[in-house]
């Protein structure tokens, strides 16, 4: 029964080194190798030859003989006999021994294991000992081959992921320690410092682009440390520069070797390999770059590059985080001196009405008394001739005007800081204006004015009353002023949802590019000499009627007199704002 | 000059504005009595002076014009007696009306005015309206 190999086994072809001092036994072993389809890459007769021939041509199988004649004794370094030869060919190459052996002293049976053979063929033996020999020797070797392969594969797969856990939870603690930061260089110091201790690295920058596309070391381990603050050179010659230039990450297997960098960053690193990560921040703009080097070549592999490019990550996320909070520090901080500065406003504002409150009061005290007198003394019939009462009325006129320049002072001051506030209540405007046209009876007479009442309607709405008493009193003495001499018509009227107040006077009248700014504060059409006042009355008037929602225009031409025409709502409601919305930007 | 003449009690810090005060009342019939400071209107009501009607100042040293009208409110003989607020702040008749007044002149005080107003609380209170002088 002659059982071959399997054709389709590597078996089928093993090639085998014989090794027989006998050149009969050699031959008919090659022989019975050859029918059972094995090669025979050699026949050696001597232990040496045996080590030179197996290292030369790699066989599958070595069938040797222990016994060997030769010169094994004689020169140091030759092998004495097969054993020999079996162990310094195992030491060198993973090739299967079969011994061949006659039969053999305990002590050379001992030796014989010790080279761990994976076989033995007794002599004189038939071609069934050496088929069943060699194949089980042949497939042992090949199964422990296997067996190794897997075990090796799996060692490194443990200790691939061995290192990535390692690496992951490295990056989740950086993490952590990310977020327990309020400044970037503590974190970066970190991270360099990992990516050194973890990847066995010799050399790792953190580098930063700084305007001008310099690179800065921001951290830096290994043979970096120290180098913190320094800058690189960021030409593609160098890794953090070739890695920024592509924006994308970068593995340098034998930076010596690799044309694309210069000896310059060879003699700055004394690297042989190297990985460049671009830190990117979540914006997408590149913060900077992690570079990393290893003094031999190959340091370098994938699975380290993601690891360095989680790292790059993180303080990528972190600094924008820090970016973040500086700006929303900073936005607070520009809030709070806002603040500072409005409240200090207010507090300005606060004082000076109070100031031109209580100045309004003790302006006025005096003044309450000397128009009592006066007053006083020009009611009194009979008691002075017509020139003393004259005299006197003059005086009173001026005690008067005076209290009324107080009360506009404190008005404009009060216009001004936007605190003109309503106090809402029924009013038929005809009462109104008509008790004001009254109550100015004698300041028209004084300046020659008859003035004439139009009352279409009663026009009723909630309003402050003294507010727009100021404002037709302003009004009508605008108008006195401008068109002493003429008749003034005052005409009230609701057209719509609004009432109308119309003053006309036919006095000088004003030029179109005056009619804007006359409602300014301390402004007039005419030279001041000519006409008296502070120029403010139009001004309080306008806000005065803002304040209630409402407008005031003028219908004018030079020469053709003024119609100052005043429209507020009827209903504006106690819940209206009660300040003009745009008293500060008139100012 | 009117048989039975009304009182006015004026109170008020100023030296000038009180004696004013007195001084045109005073020519135009009515009997006016003053104070400089709402302790000493209290104590001269406690004394017994009854006025028809009390001029009173808001801002005032020792006690001002809120604080009298709180003594006054808790004093029954004295709480019915009517006043009017004189004062030169923009906010008077918010004032007035908070403290319960019955009127209020601005100052400075328009002579009609005060005419008017010392006339109508003078009938009011059933004091025959003073003939003009």
């Amino acid at each position: 029964m002659t059982a071959t190999p399997p054709a389709d086994t590597p078996l089928a072809h093993a090639r085998i080194l014989v090794v027989e001092d006998e050149a009969i036994i050699a031959a008919d072993i090659e022989q019975t190798l050859r029918g059972l389809g094995y090669a025979v890459v050699g026949s050696c007769r001597s232990a040496d030859e045996a080590v030179d021939r197996a290292l030369a041509v790699r066989p599958d199988l070595v069938l040797m003989d222990i016994r060997l004649h030769g010169p094994g004794d004689a020169a140091a370094g030759s092998c004495r006999d097969g054993i020999d030869a079996a162990r310094r060919i195992r030491e060198r190459l993973d090739v299967p021994i079969v011994f061949l052996t006659a039969l053999a002293d305990e002590e050379t049976l001992q030796r014989a294991q010790s080279s761990e053979p994976y076989g033995y063929v007794l002599k004189p033996f038939d071609d069934r000992d050496l088929q069943v020999a060699t194949t089980m020797a042949l497939c042992k070797h090949r199964a422990f081959a296997l067996l190794d392969d897997r075990v090796r594969a799996r060692t490194d797969e443990l200790m691939r992921s061995e290192a990535r856990s390692r690496q992951l939870a490295a990056v989740a603690e950086l993490g952590l320690y990310a977020l327990g930061r309020s400044h970037a260089e503590p974190l970066i110091a970190r991270a360099v410092a990992t990516i050194a201790d973890l990847l066995a690295a010799d050399r790792v920058e953190m580098l930063e682009r700084v305007p001008g596309g310099r690179l800065v070391v921001r951290g830096a381990a290994g043979a970096a440390d120290g180098a913190t603050g320094q800058e690189v050179d960021a030409g593609p010659g160098s890794v953090p520069g070739h890695t920024v230039a592509l924006g994308e990450l970068v593995i340098v297997d034998d930076l010596a070797g690799d044309d694309r960098f210069t000896p310059a960053e060879l003699a700055r690193t004394r690297a042989g390999s190297a990985v460049g990560v671009p830190v990117l921040a979540p914006t997408g703009i590149a913060w900077g770059v992690v570079a990393v080097y290893w003094r031999d070549r190959h340091g370098a592999r994938a699975g380290q590059a993601s690891f360095v490019q989680a790292v790059a990550n993180v303080v990528a996320t972190a600094l924008a985080r820090l970016d973040g909070e500086a700006q929303r520090l900073a936005a607070e901080r520009q809030a709070e001196e806002a603040r500072v500065r409005a409240a200090h406003a207010d507090d300005q504002i606060r004082l000076r009405d109070e100031f031109l409150s209580i100045a309004s009061h003790e302006l006025k005290t005096p003044l309450t008394s000397l128009l009592l007198q006066l007053q006083a003394l020009v009611d009194r019939p009979g008691s002075h001739d017509d020139r003393t009462r004259a005299r006197l009325a003059r005086a009173t006129r001026s005690g008067e005007r005076l209290a009324g320049l107080v009360d506009t002072l404190l008005d404009v001051s009060r216009l001004t800081s936007g605190a003109v506030e309503l106090r809402l209540e029924d009013l038929a405007l005809d009462d109104l204006v008509g008790g004001v046209v009254e109550r100015l009876r004698g300041d028209a007479d004084r300046a020659g004015c008859v003035v004439h009442l139009e009352i279409d309607g009663a026009a009723r709405g909630r309003w402050d009353r003294l507010r727009l008493e100021q404002v037709v009193t302003n009004l009508l003495v605008n108008a006195f002023k401008y068109g002493a001499g003429q008749p003034v018509t005052v005409a009230v009227a609701t057209v719509g949802d609004r009432a109308e107040i119309r003053v006309t006077d036919l006095g000088i009248g004003i030029p179109a590019d005056d009619v804007r700014r006359i409602f300014d504060r301390f402004e007039r059409a005419v030279s001041s000499q000519h006409y008296g006042g502070l120029g403010l009355g139009l001004y309080v008037a306008r806000h005065l009627v803002e304040a209630h929602g409402g407008m005031i225009v003028v219908d004018s031409a030079p020469s053709a007199g003024a119609t100052f025409i005043v429209r507020i709502p009827l209903d504006l409601g106690a819940e209206e704002p009660s300040r003009p919305p745009n008293a500060q930007e008139l100012h | 000059m009117e048989l039975t003449r009304c009182d006015v009690m004026i109170v008020d810090d100023d030296d000038e504005i009180r004696e004013s005060l007195v001084e045109v009342l005073e020519e135009r019939g009515y009997h006016a009595t003053s104070a400089a400071n709402g302790a000493q209107a209290l104590a001269r009501l406690r004394q017994g002076a009854r006025p028809a009607l009390i001029l009173l100042d808001l801002m005032m040293p020792v006690m001002d014009g809120a604080s009298f009208r709180a003594a006054q409110a808790s004093a029954p003989e004295i709480a019915d007696i009517p006043v009017v607020v004189i004062s030169a702040y923009q906010d008077l008749e918010d004032n007035a009306r908070r403290l319960g007044a019955t009127g209020s002149l601005r100052k400075p005080i328009s002579f009609r005015e005060l005419l008017d107003t010392v006339r109508r609380l003078c009938r009011g209170d059933g004091a025959p309206a003073p003939a003009p002088a």
